[in-house]
């Protein structure tokens, strides 16, 4: 037995019934982070705490006390999510030495079900683009392909739940970063509905669209995982007091029999690479085959979703940054320290037409959800491009601007709020992983993770692993 | 920076809605280096000629579609429409040491 082919589920099963320990775990982990070191995925691991914890954990199990759900299960986190006495540099060197002194939310909430924190997974600088392309801790590599960008801005995340350095990973999206990700590193990711996990204590990027969310091999380990994450925080007044489904109940018997899938006309299923549009087309039927019925649906005014996330993503952290920017724009990348420039530059009418559009977008979107369950669409339109480019061919031999590219289908809910996953549905032919993507009703969590559950007891996607074996990570 | 047709914005067809040609010198949105060092007064930001040279290219292809998008959003029957944001205090109140402490960019 493979320590690291193990989803969470089935770990956590093992620590319980002292199958195996938390040590074991831990150091099976710590043993494969060493062998990924070239793909940049963890900016700092705290091997000598996680190895202390993973003793106490055994210790724990072995007088008869589990504290959670996770008890004993290795968990690595986005370094943009603070961790006391930890350094949280969010990929930049202008918090290269900022160490908070109180866990977020999110990691007491982790703690308190009995994870152990492994390590600070590598990002794209300040969650600010879609490719982990940091200048300061090392281009995150696609372990699909080392050669490749794992995408992002949670790509450290990704790569090291999909090379098994990790059984599960928190990641933060604000116009993909969980999805995006997840979709390229052939995982499962999920971003709640906003104001479903609390963002306190962790940095931002855009406040209106930023959230915490779960990064898994599985859609069970993801409701696990939400369902310790999920509910309202007095420390974060964004988070919702509406009631925490059982997510984990959602995926117990999961079926699509009557499922009302939407596919938004001209959108859905349009500029895609081909290879995409087969595994997506692929996917619907095989939920169709489970008992889905496929509808189309109209959302009006879904032209300008990329003017309004460019507008609205630039803007927010511009004012987050402003101070910095000013102090130091010396420790920011390139790249970064342009956007940032740039969203100082837009005028206030602009960004609050953004805004007003969202809730329009947002209206329209909820009116189509009153006739199917779910929205369908991929979750990028390509697959992993080559480290360091900043532009990808779709259709017809036509360079596009990345990050507007990467945009397309995962700024719809973030724009709206709207819950949405990833979820691994095909291999292109140069063997990387193709993600679909499905929208959900607001806190309507568990019927993403019911349906993408009953896909995944039908297809093995989710179950394809990177070729640990054959990679020869010094070639990258 | 490569001046790449902004793609993407909702789809017809083949072709995404709303893209639009790389700007042209003089059209409705097309951004100068000279209008960014001005805007960059407004806002007591110091930037490079190459910085505001370079910042001019990239809003040259975000703006004209900004400005699409208001020009959309000046409908009369969205007169009523508000912005979808609603600000919170983290923490709930305002800032405490621990909540302030979070604010370190």
């Amino acid at each position: 037995m493979n320590l690291l082919d193990l989803d969470i589920v089935t770990a956590a099963e093992k620590v319980s019934s002292k199958e195996v320990s938390p040590l074991d775990l831990v150091d099976a982990c710590l043993e494969r982070i060493d062998e990924i070191a070239d793909t940049n995925a963890f900016i700092s691991v705290n091997a000598a705490e996680a190895r202390a914890v993973a003793a106490a954990s055994g210790d724990l199990i072995a007088a008869g006390y589990r504290i959670g759900p996770l008890h004993g299960i290795p968990i690595s986190l986005k370094d943009n999510i603070g961790v006391a006495n930890a350094v949280t540099t969010a990929g930049s060197a202008v918090l290269s030495d900022y160490r908070p002194t109180h866990d977020s939310t999110v990691v007491q909430r982790l703690r308190s079900a009995g994870a152990i924190i492994l390590g600070k997974t590598n990002m794209h600088e300040f969650a600010w683009g879609g490719t982990s392309a940091n200048p300061h801790y090392g281009f995150v590599k696609n372990p699909w392909d080392v050669t490749r960008m794992p995408g992002g801005s949670s790509g450290g995340s990704a790569v090291a739940v999909a090379a098994g350095a990790s059984f599960g990973a928190l990641g933060t999206d604000t116009g993909g970063s969980i999805r995006l990700p997840s979709s390229l590193n052939g995982i499962t990711g999920l971003r709640p509905t906003i104001g479903r996990v609390s963002n306190a204590g962790v940095i931002p990027l855009a406040w209106s669209m930023d959230t915490v969310g779960p990064m898994t091999r599985s859609a069970r380990d993801c409701a696990l995982l939400l369902g310790v994450l999920a509910g309202h925080d007095p420390k974060d007044a964004g988070t919702a007091p509406a009631a925490v489904e059982d997510y984990w109940a959602a995926t117990a018997k999961p079926s699509v029999a009557g499922l009302r899938i939407g596919l938004i006309d001209d959108y859905s299923l349009t500029h895609i690479q081909p290879a995409v549009e087969r595994a997506v087309n692929a996917a619907l039927e095989s939920f169709k085959a489970q008992g889905a019925v496929l509808r189309a649906v109209q959302v009006a005014d879904i032209e300008g979703n990329i003017s309004a996330q460019l507008t609205v993503e630039a803007a927010e952290p511009s004012a987050y940054h402003q101070r910095s920017l000013r102090a130091r724009p010396q420790d920011y990348g390139e790249d970064v320290r342009l956007l940032l420039q740039a969203g100082e530059m837009l005028p206030a009418v602009h960004y609050l037409q953004a805004q007003r559009y969202r809730a329009l977008l947002r209206a329209q979107m909820l009116q189509a959800l009153e006739t199917v369950d779910v929205i369908a669409c991929p979750t990028l339109p390509f697959t992993a491009t080559a480290l360091g480019e900043t532009s990808v061919v779709i259709r017809n031999d036509e360079p596009e601007d990345m990050l507007s590219a990467i945009m397309q289908f995962t700024g719809l809910p973030s724009l709206t709020g709207l819950p949405a996953m990833s979820l691994p549905c095909g291999i292109d032919t140069e063997g990387l992983p193709i993600g679909i993507q499905l929208i959900g009703r607001p806190f309507g969590e568990a019927a993403l993770l019911r349906a993408a559950a009953a896909f995944q007891s039908q297809t093995t996607f989710h179950l394809a692993r990177p070729n640990m074996a054959e990679r020869t990570w010094a070639s990258a | 920076m490569t001046n790449y047709h902004l793609p993407t914005d909702g789809m017809v067809g083949q072709e995404p809605v709303g893209s639009l040609p790389a700007a042209e010198q003089g059209a409705v949105g097309v951004v100068t280096a000279e209008q960014i060092e001005a805007s960059s007064r407004l806002v007591d930001l110091p930037l490079s000629a190459e910085d505001s040279a370079r910042i001019a290219e990239l809003l040259s292809q975000w703006i004209p579609a900004a400005i699409a998008l208001s020009t959309r959003m000046q409908a009369p029957e969205l007169d009523n429409t508000i912005p979808i944001t609603v600000f919170g205090m983290p923490g709930g109140t305002w800032a405490t040491s621990s909540a302030s402490e979070e604010v370190v960019a």
